[in-house]
């Protein structure tokens, strides 16, 4: 796979998984979002609900603008219930129908709404309290107090009565003796109910109903029934007689003068009763709103109670649904860091052949050639892997050739030096022992003819040399034993050297040696340098009249060498050339014994094989100076 | 007297060196090849022996090594004589190996006469 492909593959993968969380983040977000709206909804539902029971108590007391409040809640209960039936949005927040939590209990929930909805509605229309029961207890206010007091009177009489009677006749009357204390007990009992009578009245009427809940009220009205039937039976007994559940006798009535006052009584209690029947048997509310009221006060609770069991189910699935949550997000971790693995074992797959080669380039910098590294993709960093293969094959064949080359040029060399230096010896020698006179005195012609050739064999000898140099410095073979001299000790034995073919020439040779300086080189090869350029020197200088310095001054950080001579001097254009291979200035300038043409060259290469430069000043017909330079002795 | 045995493959050379040392009043012998060397120090006793180098069959620096080992020619000088350039590297080499020192070829007679008699000295 190419490289592009392998990068868009790649990229793809992180932007989906990217996608993938950023999507799955924001679907369960939503979801928590929706359930935790569900949950707070179906709170305020159960809240609406409590609401309306508490208005409708209010209403049942008389505080008639609640009724508004409950028709309130009525309607915010139905909202609310039909965005959790059927679904539907809170705030921007969808929320989800919650039938499919339990369809059973939805219908109880409905069912049961739809009787107390019509029964809260009732509340808030029906007519609260029963006007019969309100002007009853206006009248039973308005005459108690009346018969209360008749009751009072005739009580009185009739304890005067009983006491005039004992004392009085206390035997004669046998049958009254008897009969008098039970009247006695029932007209006081009747005397105490009395009063009691009033009280019950105004507290089972009472609005608001503020000491008692309604169920006390419903008590009261049932002892106030139980005080009427009382105070009707005791009356009945003093008039007509009959057994006293007080006392357990059977009592007559009151003797005929007696009766007077408690038939007025009876008179004035008649209506009253009337009036406190229509109390006791009505209740202060219409029996209509009394049962609406009674229905909302019995199924709030149990509506309540549906209420929160779907509530405790919703929470459930819920707590169920939030562990899906975390199992995906579980998931998506997983699939995240898988992703993370695989990018980065493919990235670090495809690009490890690159550090290797980077690697192997070092190593082969540093001289191992013929490295291979192993790695196999149809991708560009493969492809660049097979050329770096190659590459690496081609160039440690053609280095291993090289060496070769050079190995057989440097036995071509050693061999031709040989070779050519072998005849030389006798041509030399003999050439020599023929002018010394060894082998018998010689014509001065035939001396003339045998010194040519005596000399050309010493140029030939000196070229051999040369040539063997120049091959030694480019193959870097050249070998400078360094040690430590002293710089004027080298231009001594330089001129030592030199002096004889000077003083042949009738050259003047002199030499300055400013201050000795020590230097770090191999003596033999600055020597060989500065015999060069003072041979070079006699060449150009005119014969009795040359003068040629050599001098060496303290210089920077090192030691400045200088051969001066009064020659002919080298144009510009020249001294470029000067220090190149087989260069000869032109022909007619020369004087006398031929160069090689690599003298400066091999001394170039000496000097800066020494770390120091060579260089030349002149103007044409002015003389020459050749400076070199070579770095101070570091102790 | 002191006595020089000469030895190099080449009789020219041989011949033309043999002539600059006798003349120069040393009793000199010449040898062509390492065999006749080595029969000719068995036969005679030598102050100095100038020995080529580069010679077929058995080379000077073989013939250094067996004198180098042998306690008969103690007190021989071996001074290599050679028309190749050795490096100062390789001068030193060869002077570990038992040689006094090396001349190159070719060689003026008074430089020659100069060496053998420093030489002989030492």
């Amino acid at each position: 796979m190419k490289l592009l492909s392998k990068i868009l593959l790649i990229t793809s993968a992180v932007v989906g998984i990217a996608v993938l969380n950023i999507s799955v983040l924001a679907y369960f977000n939503d979801i928590r979002q929706a359930d935790t709206v569900t949950i707070d909804l179906a709170n305020k539902q159960i809240i609406s609900l409590q609401k309306i029971k508490e208005h409708s108590l209010l209403v049942a007391q008389g505080e008639l603008e609640n009724r508004e409040k409950v028709l309130e809640y009525v309607n915010k209960y139905r909202s609310e219930r039909d965005i959790l039936v059927n679904g539907g949005f809170v705030n921007g927040s969808e929320v989800k129908s919650v039938t499919y939590l339990s369809p059973a209990l939805e219908e109880k929930i409905r069912s049961l709404w739809v009787e107390y909805r019509t029964n809260a509605l009732n509340i808030t229309e029906l007519k609260v309290f029963n006007t019969d029961v309100l002007d009853a207890r206006d009248r039973v206010v308005q005459n108690t107090d009346t018969l209360f007091s008749m009751v009072q009177t005739a009580n009185d009489k009739l304890e005067t009565m009983t006491e005039d009677l004992s004392n009085v006749r206390p035997s004669n009357i046998s049958g009254d003796e008897e009969l008098v204390p039970d009247h006695l007990v029932l007209s006081q009992a009747m005397e105490t109910i009395g009063p009691r009578l009033l009280s019950y009245t105004l507290e089972v009427t009472g609005q608001p109903a503020e000491r008692f809940g309604a169920v006390k009220q419903a008590e009261l009205a049932s002892e106030l029934s139980r005080l009427v039937a009382s105070f009707d039976s005791y009356l009945n007994i003093m008039l007509q007689g009959g057994v006293s559940d007080l006392t357990g006798n059977n009592v007559k009535p009151l003797p005929e003068e007696l009766q007077n006052e408690w038939v007025e009584v009876k008179e004035a209690w008649m209506p009253l009763k009337e009036n406190l029947l229509v109390i006791t048997n009505n209740g202060i509310r219409t029996e209509s709103f009394q049962n609406a009221l009674n229905f909302v006060n019995a199924n709030t609770d149990r509506l309540a109670e549906l209420l929160w069991e779907r509530l405790a189910l919703l929470e459930a699935d819920n707590k169920a649904e939030t562990t899906f949550t975390t199992q995906i997000f579980y998931l998506l971790a997983a699939a995240n860091v898988a992703v993370f693995v695989v990018v980065s074992l493919v990235i670090t797959r495809a690009l490890s052949p690159v550090t290797k080669m980077i690697d192997a380039s070092k190593r082969i910098q540093q001289g191992e050639y013929g490295i291979q590294i192993e790695h196999k993709s149809g991708d560009e960093v493969g492809s660049l892997v097979k050329s770096f293969n190659i590459l690496s094959t081609a160039m440690k064949e053609k280095i291993e050739q090289s060496k070769e080359v050079d190995k057989a040029k440097d036995e071509f060399l050693a061999m031709i030096t040989h070779e050519l230096k072998t005849p030389l010896v006798p041509i030399q020698g003999y050439s020599e022992l023929l002018l010394d006179g060894t082998l018998g005195e010689l014509t001065t012609e035939q001396k003339e003819k045998i010194k040519v050739v005596y000399h050309s064999s010493l140029s030939l000898s000196q070229l051999i040399q040369d040539l063997l140099d120049v091959r030694r410095l480019e193959l870097g073979q050249l070998k400078f034993d360094k040690v430590s001299v002293d710089a004027g000790q080298l231009v001594s034995d330089a001129i030592k050297i030199m002096e004889p073919s000077a003083a042949k020439t009738g050259v003047k040779l002199t030499t300055f040696i400013e201050k000795p300086t020590k230097v770090q080189c191999d003596p033999g090869r600055i020597v060989q340098v500065l015999t060069n350029l003072i041979k070079n020197a006699i060449r150009f200088v005119p014969e009795k009249e040359g003068m040629i310095e050599v001098g060496v001054l303290e210089h920077g950080r090192g030691a400045l060498f200088c051969v001066k001579d009064n020659g002919v001097g080298i144009s510009k254009e020249m001294q470029k050339e000067l220090f190149k291979k087989f260069y000869q200035v032109d022909t007619s300038a020369r004087r006398k014994s031929e160069g090689s043409g690599l003298g400066l060259a091999i001394s170039k290469g000496i000097v800066e094989g020494h770390g120091g430069e060579i260089y030349v000043e002149s103007d044409a017909g002015k003389g020459a100076t050749f400076y070199f330079t070579l770095p101070r002795d570091v102790i | 007297m002191k006595k020089i045995l000469v030895v190099d493959d080449s009789k020219v050379i041989t011949d033309l060196v043999k002539l600059m040392l006798e003349r120069s009043g040393y009793g000199c012998a010449a040898a062509n090849s390492a065999r006749q060397c080595m029969g000719l120090l068995q036969e005679e006793r030598f102050d100095l022996i100038l020995l080529d180098v580069a010679m077929p069959e058995t080379s000077g620096l073989d013939v250094l090594d067996k004198l180098h080992k042998d306690e008969r020619q103690k007190g021989l000088k071996v001074v290599l004589f050679t028309a190749s350039a050795p490096t100062e590297g390789e001068v030193q080499g060869y002077v570990a190996r038992g040689a006094a020192g090396l001349i190159r070829k070719p060689v003026k007679k008074e430089f020659l006469l100069a060496q053998v008699e420093k030489y002989l000295a030492s």
